[in-house]
């Protein structure tokens, strides 16, 4: 005999009550294994999304820029490349629109991914690959070929965008027909898992992807021979590294012409530096003067001037160039026709060559109007500007100023052989050019006709795109163009050719946005609550059940503390029996979880990716937090019991007291309306609260009003004040129920208590489901009064609020019509990581929109915060964006953004104004984000909005607008959207209604509601169970009384009665205690419209726990009426 | 000085009007080898003055001492243990631990030491023997009769050598026959223990075994006639 052995004894001798408080700790281990099961098989399964679409790829580069497709060849061939990598693929990739042109109406698709690849392609991915599509063929994935319903054999068009290298939103840019169509054959459909949903932006939502020949794509949009990505592939996990990334940068040496630049000696003895899009680059001009200070650099800066003019007598379509003259040979001299050297030209000066002064007939001192585009067009629109100058000198044409190649080159213009076949992206009108103007172009092409000075030229015509088209210079004679080339040290991160270790971060963004585990553990939580309650309840039946054996212990002369160990490494038994069963139990319970998830949940996650993984570490935790909780939970149990003095326990009492002094009573309603003040004080002021503390005011008040309804409920049974039933009062039996409700006070507000807690949560959380109807409506909502809002894949240039710029894409006078009440404002877009609620993935590089002062003029939306300081911002927070902020303490620049607030706090957690992110720009180089304003529930979720200013400054490669916002104004939105989806689907434009989108968007937050309601259902109909437990126990107790009562005369009806007002007493107390809980708590967001009570779902709830406690007391009354009276009897 | 000596021992509850003074100031004495009935009428407070003799319960007023210890002074762990050491109970109902075997519930006091020293077992063993349980040893108490409960518990109550044995109606739940040989066996223990002895009970039979016999009336001590 010993302790251990005296352990085991007693746990198997009353193995029942064991078996039943094991059961409670497995559901309560099982609870917490699930959850957190759950959150590994969503890290799980995003990380397989992750792993199973970008196959062997580790690391991918896409720029806007073409290069050279043997640049991946080169980069393969790199030492260092092949010590983590195997594979480098040149790859053209873009977005795009297809087409199943079906004779019944076509189907149209946007936001397809475009890959052109080769047949080495499909080595990046795993299994067999499809055959490589021919020139006129294209492979789809099932998700794309299921939205426009194709098949293998079919036809369809592609439609995307060309890639012109002079950027749209200049001036000379190309904004129209900008869309390219390919018809192609369906050679096969592939699976949507493998490279089929290859994406590269990490997201759960099946991409909708097409491989073509590379060749033809290139060739299509005009840049053959040329890519503009590149897919790395390692061999093993060391090309996850950031070793291996910085060797792969490092390995990365794209030439001049791959970024577009080039060097070139000319025959007049100088050399140039030139860029492909007309303007160099900034940091390439800056590279250049730096390089070859030595060598006498010269800026130069060429544009367009419709018209020089003097008096009545103009010149059309002339090239003038903005350069500081200088003498010395090769960048000089340019002289007068007399052949003297031509002096600086002032800032109000121009000097016009011989043949452009003999045109317009003006001599020195004569007044020149130049006639030009704005650098920049907004929406399309080029606007024409002028600008007067005196007549300073006249430059002979000969020598550096008879030199075309001061003007860059412009395909469609310089490269055609008369100025009438100019296929210009300008206004531009033949019928202007004399016959003169095309024997100056014949003899000497694009010479400029004017010449001012650089910073005139620069002061008129730069823009964000540069201010300089060449930088020449005198190199002395000897180092090759090669050296010279490298003499730039260009860094291709400067021209966004970036990689990004696209497998690294979607692994890393795996881990999710939300924690899953921690979300369904909150989910799960009144199972949780529950089952711990019950542990604690069954526990403390069986040591009760037990009390004289205890006792007996005690009087032999067991201290407590020995009392303790005994009974508590019981329960130590017991508690790791029932979770290790519950570990089992919770890869069930997950899997039931994630069942849910894919099906009546799915809105929580858009689509049913979700497969079952579960880490030993989660079974590890689950069984340690089941055991760690239920002993907290025994030894609590066990204290109280400690307390009581042995000859109670051996009389098998387990009551603390069994005086029931007034006081108590009168002490307990003190602190209950204590709490019951705070609760409402509470309840009041958090509506006027934002975020997390709003949250937690809102279960503060409740659970106050919970707390003050449970210690009422205790110190009214503890005082005994209940009333007695002798005398004449009404309803005898009723009073004898409560009487009997308050023998053992403890277990009965242990039941109260679960019930409560439950009914609260499943109330007050329904009050706060999202309705897509009251929230769209009216500009202050989280519609911002915009009936539709409309992506497209290509962008738009023109001005969908002018007829004019309607008119140049082609719709109708009919859509004209309908359209020309709607206010339509365009935004632009960077495109990025979906960060609003419907993807799951950790966003690192979130979308970022440029929100034109239109929308800040106009305003609206509902704000959750705002860091507003003014009257004019905080009646249109919109300006805060306009904002100056002072730079970061590491001398980054500091950008206002708005987000939404589920976005940042959720997303990004970001919550609340005045905090910052960090996104990269362009050039790869951080940008500080603070935020000044927080949108609530609105249509722009999961995007950052900043100023267009500021998205240009950052952004300024990203021309036209890809984002509308429309307001119908009244009119048929239905009608709006086909009057706009039908003429601009090349564009890839699709609409739809703000309300359908924030259905979309709430579908999320109610359906966590949803799922949040069915669990704490779950746990609701767990405490049910609990109270049929302590009632049954109740009346096994009671057995004596109860026969006793039958003896003298209670029919068996009256003291079944007896027994279900009891039930009914206590089920009555928690619900209501939990649904004044609710109330408390709801009813000030109620009057302020953020919550509603959904009243027959509500009762619904409630009427089943009703039911299902009726049943629990039924069973309490079989048990009763079942028992032998005799032998109850003799027992007493 | 007696081996076991009440001061003026005292013991009111509480009650909602005043409290409910149930013993008033007790003065006893009693020296080893010695033993003693405690009459009376039901609820005089009988058991409560055995409850407080064990130290289960303690006295509002006056002081016991029982070998020369105030146990009422000690701390829950000496008290524990000086109830382990110097007293045996033996209630009317017998409380058994129904999981237990006759031996390991004569043994269950020296398990609040810790480990079972080998004497203590050759102690039960003879004291079982002693009570005529020799061949019940591996018996669980659901497979005893009352009366052979009752003797586990007496083996059980004197297997520590207390200085004082108290028994609650040790045959109160016994029939006649039983009950008389339990009542022999105890004095017949008792005066072989050489330990003292206070039986509370209704039974005159019982207390006419007994040397001394002292009623409890009005919550005094009064010597019965």
């Amino acid at each position: 005999m010993n302790l251990a052995r005296l352990i085991l004894r007693t746990a198997a001798f009353h193995w029942r009550t064991n078996v039943a408080v094991a059961l409670a700790v497995a559901a309560a281990t099982a609870v917490l294994t699930g959850a957190l099961a759950v959150g590994d098989s969503m890290r799980g399964s995003l990380a397989h999304l992750v792993l199973d679409g970008l196959g062997r790829i580790d690391e991918v580069l896409v720029g806007d820029r073409f290069m050279c497709k043997e640049l991946a060849e080169e980069l393969a061939a790199q030492p260092d490349f092949a010590r983590y990598f195997e594979q480098a693929e040149a790859v053209v990739f873009v977005r795009g629109t297809l087409e199943n042109p079906r004779p019944t109406g076509a189907l149209r698709a946007g936001d397809v991914s475009v890959f052109g690849c080769d047949a080495s392609f499909w080595r990046l991915g795993y299994g067999t690959p499809p055959p490589q599509p021919e020139k006129n063929e294209i492979v789809l994935n099932d998700a794309l070929a299921a939205a426009i319903d194709a098949r293998a054999g079919d036809e369809v068009l592609l439609r995307i965008g060309s890639a012109s290298q002079i950027p749209a939103d200049s001036a000379l840019g190309r904004k129209t027909e900008t869309v390219r169509s390919r018809r192609l054959r369906v050679s096969h459909v592939i699976p949507d898992h493998g490279l089929g949903r290859l994406s590269l932006h990490p997201s759960q939502q099946v991409p909708r992807n097409a491989f073509v020949d590379r060749a033809m794509l290139a060739d299509v949009i005009g840049q053959a021979e040329k890519v503009n990505a590149i897919f790395v592939a390692g061999n093993d996990e060391a090309a996850l590294s950031t070793e291996a990334h910085a060797a792969l940068a490092a390995s990365f040496r794209p030439r001049l012409v791959d970024f577009g630049i080039r060097i070139e000696p000319h025959e007049l003895g100088y050399v140039q530096c030139t860029s492909d899009r007309m303007l160099l680059e900034p940091v390439a001009v800056s590279a250049a003067l730096r390089a070859f200070a030595a060598d006498r650099p010269q800026a130069v800066f060429t544009y367009l001037a419709n018209t020089i003019a003097a008096g009545d007598k103009q010149i059309p379509y002339s090239t003038i160039t903005g350069i500081d003259f200088v003498s010395e040979p090769p960048l000089g001299p340019f002289k007068s026709p007399a052949g003297d050297p031509i002096a600086p030209l002032k800032e109000d000066e121009i000097a016009l060559n011989s043949w452009a002064a003999d045109d317009l007939g003006t001599k020195v001192g004569d007044s020149i109007e130049i006639t030009y585009f704005e650098p920049e067009s907004t929406h399309g629109r080029v606007r024409e500007k002028t600008a007067r100058f005196r007549l300073a000198a006249i430059v002979a044409l000969e020598g550096l100023a008879a030199d075309p190649d001061l003007t860059p080159q412009m395909p469609g213009v310089t490269d055609r052989l008369s100025i009438g076949d100019w296929d210009a992206p300008f206004p531009f009108e033949p019928g202007r050019v004399r016959k003169q103007d095309e024997e100056y172009w014949d003899d000497h092409r694009t010479t400029p006709k004017a010449f001012v000075s650089l910073a005139t030229a620069r002061r008129l015509w730069s823009s964000r795109f540069g201010d300089t088209t060449a930088v020449r210079f005198a190199p002395p004679p000897g180092p090759t163009l090669v050296a010279q080339a490298d003499q730039l040290h260009l860094q291709p991160k400067d021209f966004g050719l970036v990689f990004t270790p696209i497998k690294r971060l979607g692994l890393a963004a795996a881990s999710g946005t939300t924690p899953f585990d921690a979300l369904f553990i909150g989910f799960s939580l009144f199972i949780e609550i529950s089952a711990v309650m019950l542990v604690a309840l069954l526990f403390r039946l069986g040591v009760e059940q037990r009390a004289s054996e205890i006792g007996l212990l005690s009087a032999v002369g067991w201290d407590n503390r020995k009392l303790l160990v005994l009974l508590a490494a019981e329960g130590a038994l017991v508690a790791a029996l029932g979770a290790a069963i519950g570990v089992l139990i919770g890869v069930g319970y997950s899997w039931l979880l994630i069942v849910g998830l894919s099906t009546w949940w799915l809105s929580a996650i858009g689509t049913p990716f979700l497969e079952l993984y579960v880490t030993p570490q989660t079974l590890v935790v689950g069984f340690a937090s089941g055991v760690i909780i239920s002993l907290v939970m025994i030894a609590w149990t066990l204290r109280r019991l400690a307390r009581l003095p042995a000859r109670r326990l051996l009389a098998g009492q387990t009551q603390t007291s069994s005086v029931r002094v007034t006081s108590v009573g009168r002490r307990g309603l003190l602190v209950s309306a204590a709490l019951a003040v705070l609760a409402i004080l509470l309840a009041a002021f958090a509506p006027a609260l934002g975020g997390t503390a709003q949250a937690g005011a809102f279960v503060g008040s409740g659970a106050l009003v919970l707390a003050a309804g449970l210690v009422a409920l205790s110190s009214r049974l503890r005082s005994g004040t209940t009333k007695s039933w002798t005398g004449n009062e009404s309803a005898p039996i009723a009073r004898l129920a409560t009487r009997n409700s308050a023998r053992n006070p403890s277990r009965s507000t242990i039941t109260v208590g679960l019930m409560a807690v439950a009914s609260f949560l499943i109330i007050a959380l329904s009050a706060f489901r999202l309705d897509p109807a009251s929230e769209s409506a009216g500009r202050e909502s989280g519609s911002g009064g915009f009936a539709l809002i409309a992506q497209s894949d290509q962008p738009i240039h023109q001005d969908l609020n002018s007829p004019t710029g309607r008119g140049d894409l082609g719709l109708s006078p009919a859509a004209e019509k309908i359209l020309h009440s709607a206010e339509i404002i365009a935004l632009r877009v960077q495109s990025g990581d979906d960060a609003s609620c419907l993807n799951l993935y950790q966003p690192t590089q979130p979308r970022v929109l440029g929100v034109t002062p239109a929308l800040v003029e106009r305003g609206g939306f509902a704000w959750a915060a705002t860091a507003a300081a003014s009257d004019a911002e905080r009646k249109n927070p919109w300006l805060l964006l306009d904002r100056k902020l002072a730079v970061d303490a590491d001398g980054t620049p500091v950008i206002p953004a708005v987000l939404d607030f589920n976005t940042a706090e959720y997303s990004l957690h970001k919550g609340k104004v005045g905090e910052r992110l960090t996104i990269k720009n362009e050039f790869a180089q951080d940008v500080r984000l603070e935020i000044v304003g927080l949108l609530k529930n609105s249509i722009l979720q999961g995007d950052v909005l900043i100023s267009e200013a500021n998205f240009l400054a950052q952004f300024p490669r990203v021309s036209g607008y890809r984002m509308f916002l429309i307001d119908s104004e009244g009119a048929d939105a239905l009608r709006v959207r086909e009057a706009l989806e039908g003429p601009l689907s090349d564009f890839g434009f699709t609409a739809e209604s703000t309300r359908d989108r924030l259905a979309a968007l709430f579908a999320v937050q109610n359906t966590y509601l949803s799922t949040f309601q069915s669990l704490g259902g779950l746990g609701l109909l767990l405490g049910t169970f609990g109270l049929a437990t302590a009632q049954l126990r109740s009346v096994l107790e009671r057995r004596g009384e109860l026969a006793l009562l039958r003896a003298t005369g209670f029919r068996r009806a009256l003291v079944a009665r007896l027994v279900m007002l009891e039930t009914t007493l206590l089920l009555v107390a928690g619900l209501g205690i939990g649904v004044l809980a609710a109330l408390v708590a709801v009813v000030p967001y109620w009057f302020l419209g953020g919550a509603s009570v959904p009243w027959l779902s509500l009762a619904a709830t409630l009427g089943l726990v009703l039911l299902v406690g009726w049943l629990a007391g039924f069973v309490a009354v079989r048990a009763t009426l079942k028992s032998d009276l005799l032998v109850a009897l003799r027992e007493q | 000085m007696p081996e076991l000596q009440l001061n003026g021992i005292s013991k009111s509850y509480p009650t909602r009007s005043e409290p409910l003074e149930v013993l008033r100031g007790i003065d006893c004495s009693l020296d080893r080898g010695e033993n003693l009935a405690v009459l009376g009428p039901s609820g005089c407070g009988k058991t409560t003055l055995l409850y407080i003799l064990g130290t289960l319960d303690a006295p509002s007023s006056g002081r016991v001492s029982l070998g020369g210890v105030n146990p009422f002074e000690l701390g829950e762990r000496q008290l524990a243990h000086f109830r382990n050491h110097k007293i045996g109970f033996v209630f009317q109902d017998h409380h058994l631990l129904p999981q237990c075997s006759v031996l390991e519930n004569v043994l269950v006091p020296t398990l609040a030491d810790g480990a079972v020293a080998a004497e203590a077992v050759a102690r039960a063993r003879m004291l079982l023997e002693r009570v005529g349980l020799s061949e019940r040893l591996d018996h669980l108490p659901s497979e005893l009769s009352g009366g052979e409960r009752q003797r586990a518990a007496i083996a059980r109550a004197l297997v520590n050598r207390p200085l004082l044995l108290l028994a609650d109606e040790p045959t109160g739940n016994l029939d006649r026959g039983t009950a008389s040989n339990v009542a022999r066996l105890l004095m017949e223990l008792q005066a072989q223990e050489q330990t003292m002895l206070i039986v509370v009970t209704h039974s005159l039979e019982l207390a006419g075994m007994l040397a001394r016999r002292v009623e409890l009336n009005d919550g005094r001590l009064c010597e019965a006639s």
